[in-house]
């Protein structure tokens, strides 16, 4: 093998370690009659203590922000998924806003072998979109999300690219393009 | 011949010791399968008198549920405080935009009422960590809210319950006795017989 091919080997490996890849299987429903027009946007989050949450809010931030909305970061995890959603409503009166967000991390899953971790964890998240005027779900996503390779890239940072770029897809901003950082 | 005799003996009784003491040291990894961060809030009031729990969790922890119900109650009984649990079967997550969970809310709001707590309890399965495939932890969510309706938080935080171990003490008593033990110590329950410890 010449000295060039294993050049270009090497810099193909190194390419997948700087860049990374993040796998993402995402599955959405969206009910058809809703007309979204979000500027205000409540996010509750549980992210099951992920190190990445200060990139994630921070890129969720300004790419919503681009999208013509303003999000506000409520931590009422507990209190929203109180299952008779009296807090939930108690906080509707108190904030106004167009659509609430959350975003919770269902399960993460690492492989090992003999002991050891083999690669990044797989993480599931569900995110859910609801009206606050009828109180009903309108848009639902299972995401599956694979860091594979990544050793330099930001996950918080791949993760919002994802979540924005799924729900311009899905019609729930309109007045975005958001920016692929790939 | 007896030297090699008796460094056979040694040896045997060498490996016994060494395999006991790692037998009794992973045991012991195994006793303390629930770990607690929680946060008292200044606001926090009386210990409460009529606690209403709403226990959150899939299906397959119903056993579980059970367990902490019987565990939680006579832990709580013995502090003075009334306990009822509603255990709230948490649905596999799909796509359904569909509000499955309001014949289980209509029940609950009826039977919160019905028992008229001045504090309720709410303990929700948040997430799992899985190891190849396999539940290794459960994580939930906890907070003790005051009056109905809520007024405020008094307590609040999470719980990581290791699932399995040989003892299998994590689960649903091991859940109850950390967070009895646990509003014990943040001094919200106050009428509790003293313990040999103390």
């Amino acid at each position: 093998m010449s000295g060039k091919t294993l050049r270009l080997i090497a810099l193909f490996c190194l390419s997948f370690v700087v860049v990374g890849c993040n796998t993402m299987h995402v599955e959405t429903n969206k009910d058809p009659n809703y007309q979204a027009n979000i500027h205000r946007l409540v996010i509750v989050e549980n992210l099951g203590g992920a190190s990445f949450q200060g990139s994630l809010d921070k890129n969720l931030t300004s790419m919503i922000n681009a999208c013509g909305a303003k999000p506000t970061f409520v931590n009422l995890v507990q209190i929203i998924k109180d299952p008779s959603h009296r807090i939930l409503k108690k906080d509707a009166n108190g904030i106004s806003y167009d659509a609430l967000l959350t975003i919770e991390m269902t399960s993460s899953d690492q492989l090992t072998r003999y002991g050891a971790p083999v690669g990044t964890p797989t993480y599931h998240y569900t995110l859910t979109l609801i009206d606050p005027g009828s109180g009903k779900k309108v848009w639902k996503a299972l995401m599956t999300f694979v860091t594979g390779n990544v050793i330099l890239s930001d996950k918080g940072q791949l993760l919002a690219s994802d979540i924005i770029t799924q729900m311009n897809k899905d019609g729930l901003f309109t007045e975005c393009v958001p920016k692929d950082p790939n | 011949m007896q030297f090699w005799f008796s460094v056979r003996i040694m040896n045997s009784i060498v490996i016994r010791v060494v395999f006991c003491a790692s037998l009794i040291l992973g045991l012991s990894s195994c006793v303390d399968p629930v770990k607690l961060r929680t946060n008292v809030f200044p606001t926090a009031q009386k210990q409460p008198e009529r606690l209403f729990v709403i226990l959150s969790a899939p299906t397959a922890w119903a056993n579980d549920a059970k367990v902490f119900t019987e565990a939680f109650s006579e832990k709580m009984q013995a502090c003075g405080t009334e306990t009822h649990v509603f255990f709230e079967e948490k649905k596999a997550e799909s796509l359904s935009l569909q509000d499955d969970a309001a014949d289980t809310r209509k029940e609950l709001i009826s039977e919160e009422k019905a028992f008229s707590p001045d504090y309720v309890l709410s303990v929700n399965w948040s997430n799992a960590s899985l190891v190849n495939g396999y539940v290794s932890v459960i994580n939930f969510n906890l907070a003790l809210m005051r009056g109905l309706p809520i007024k405020g938080i008094s307590w609040q935080g999470t719980a990581s319950v290791a699932n399995g171990g040989w003892f299998r003490t994590g689960g649903g008593k091991g859940l109850a006795g950390a967070i009895s033990d646990d509003l014990k110590h943040k001094n919200l329950l106050t009428k509790c017989p003293a313990t040999k410890e103390e």
